[in-house]
């Protein structure tokens, strides 16, 4: 997938100010992830490929305040950094520092997910043959629809791949990672009145953020 | 010309040049008023009469203690190669104030509920899972929560509040008047304003019932990609249940984490 230059892509980024940076929730395949492969009821079109949702309009007015703050602010030191797009939303949402700092540390690794799960990733993209875009519940502010989204469509679509024949060996995802959809064959399980999925060997943890529903791996 | 004449001339044209701006300003309608005063560089310029209808508006909804409405809206997602796609979904908004919200939402993939009563806030899916939070005493410190820190836009957010021309004004630059637009058969004052960051329109109902019937959100930059709401069904006087904006979970329900977005935004 090409990464197409981010600039303006920044700012539609900062009106998004809250974003959910890591996975940012923007393909919430959760009727697939949850109801296993093929379920869910919106695939098909077979245009082939798959698309992922970059941004989103602003959804309020309320809600894309003080965003120019963010733009004049953020704009050239993200156009620097477009490599990793996690990264340059992370840098918008300047309200929470710590949030910020937390998620930082993820996103690096989610860069390297991405890095590794590259080869197999193009392979197994198109195995699902369906042009779908996940809608999202448009009740975030539009921080859902960034694209960090990749990420969680590539980490399920690899770690999938696992437990093909034909084999690439898939690094476990690091704890922490967070992503949109659950990859094929979880399972739900309570550990000490906690509620997981068991993919495997990996839990996830799934929580609200915003008002989409994502996944973390986890230790339970 | 005698003393006091000249200074009831001066007087007199002194006046006239202070009424004379606003004259000129509601004189033309269609012509944005784009120049800001000099001496207040920053001050928003709403024509006058796009400035009255708001605020007759957000007068009339401040005044409903009870109401409901149905929200039908499509959401433009940008895809990764530029490409727009609409997502449409439908909410149903119920509002006691100061401290009652419920939201139901139906679109692609799942429904989904909001509540707020004053004490707790929840988010319920249909997939089963919900989440529950401590929440504010009122629907304006709810409100600013979930935008603020959770991330949560309630449907139709801008006109819940207490002062909806404040929470929509607060960041505008220019508004204009465009004209009278017909909304699903109604009559409706179509307003229209640039913020520092998007531009938004709202379409308010002629006459005694000055609600809004659509409103439209968009970006400015990256293809402006469109919010559009069309408001319907409004009741001003619904009857609501005493559990009406509590949330129970049903027995099968998963309970899951709420992650705070932007928790320093609270201190803000």
């Amino acid at each position: 997938m090409k990464i197409r230059n981010l600039s303006a892509r920044n700012k539609v980024a900062a009106f998004i100010s809250f974003a959910v940076l890591l996975a940012l929730p923007a393909q919430e395949l959760l009727a697939r992830g949850f109801e296993g492969r093929g379920g869910g009821g919106f695939e098909g079109g077979g245009f082939g490929g798959q698309r992922s949702v970059q941004s989103a309009a602003p959804s309020s007015v309320r809600g894309s305040r003080n965003v120019n703050a963010n733009v004049n602010q953020n704009a050239n030191a993200n156009v620097n950094r477009n490599a990793n797009v996690n990264q340059n939303y992370n840098a918008n949402v300047n309200r929470n520092a710590n949030v910020n700092q937390n998620y930082n540390a993820n996103v690096n690794r989610n860069v390297n997910v991405n890095q590794n799960y590259n080869a197999n990733v193009n392979r197994n993209v198109n195995v699902n043959s369906s042009y779908h875009v996940d809608y999202h519940d448009d009740w975030s502010n539009g921080a859902a629809f960034v694209a960090g989204a990749a990420v969680g469509a590539i980490t399920g679509a690899a770690v999938a791949s696992a437990s093909q024949p034909t084999t690439v060996v898939v690094a476990a995802p690091v704890t922490g990672t967070v992503v949109t959809t659950l990859p094929a064959g979880c399972v739900s399980a309570t550990v000490n009145g906690a509620s997981f999925f068991q993919c495997g060997s990996v839990y996830y943890r799934p929580q609200y953020s915003g008002s989409s529903i994502t996944y973390v791996v986890a230790t339970p | 010309m005698t003393f006091r004449k000249k200074l009831l001339v001066a007087a007199l044209t002194v006046a006239f040049y202070a009424t004379g701006l606003q004259a000129a300003e509601e004189a033309t309608p269609a012509a944005p008023a784009a120049e800001v005063p000099a001496a207040q560089p920053s001050a928003p310029v709403i024509e006058e009469k796009a400035a009255a209808t708001l605020r007759k508006m957000s007068e009339f909804l401040a005044k409903q203690e009870k109401f409901s409405l149905h929200a039908a809206r499509t959401l433009d997602l940008v895809l990764d190669n530029g490409q727009k796609i609409q997502a449409d979904s439908a909410a149903e908004v119920a509002v006691k104030r100061p401290d009652g919200l419920r939201v139901n939402r139906k679109g692609v993939a799942f429904d989904q509920s909001l509540y707020f009563n004053g004490k707790e806030f929840a988010l319920h899916r249909s997939n089963g899972m919900f989440a529950t939070a401590e929440a504010p005493a009122t629907l304006d410190a709810f409100l600013d929560k979930a935008i603020d820190v959770l991330g949560v836009i309630p449907p139709g957010a801008d006109l819940l509040y207490s002062d909806p021309y404040k929470a929509l004004t607060e960041d505008t630059v220019e508004g204009m008047y465009v004209g009278i637009a017909l909304i699903d058969g109604v009559r409706c004052h179509h307003l229209a304003f640039r913020n520092s960051a998007v531009d938004w329109q709202i379409w308010v109902e002629e006459g005694e019932r000055p609600l809004p019937r659509k409103m439209a959100v968009a970006a400015r930059d990256d293809g402006a990609p469109q919010f559009v709401a069309y408001y319907s069904k409004w009741e001003l006087n619904p009857k609501f249940g005493e559990h009406e904006f509590t949330f129970t979970p049903p027995k099968s329900a998963v309970r899951i984490g709420i992650v705070e977005l932007n928790a320093a935004a609270q201190a803000n």
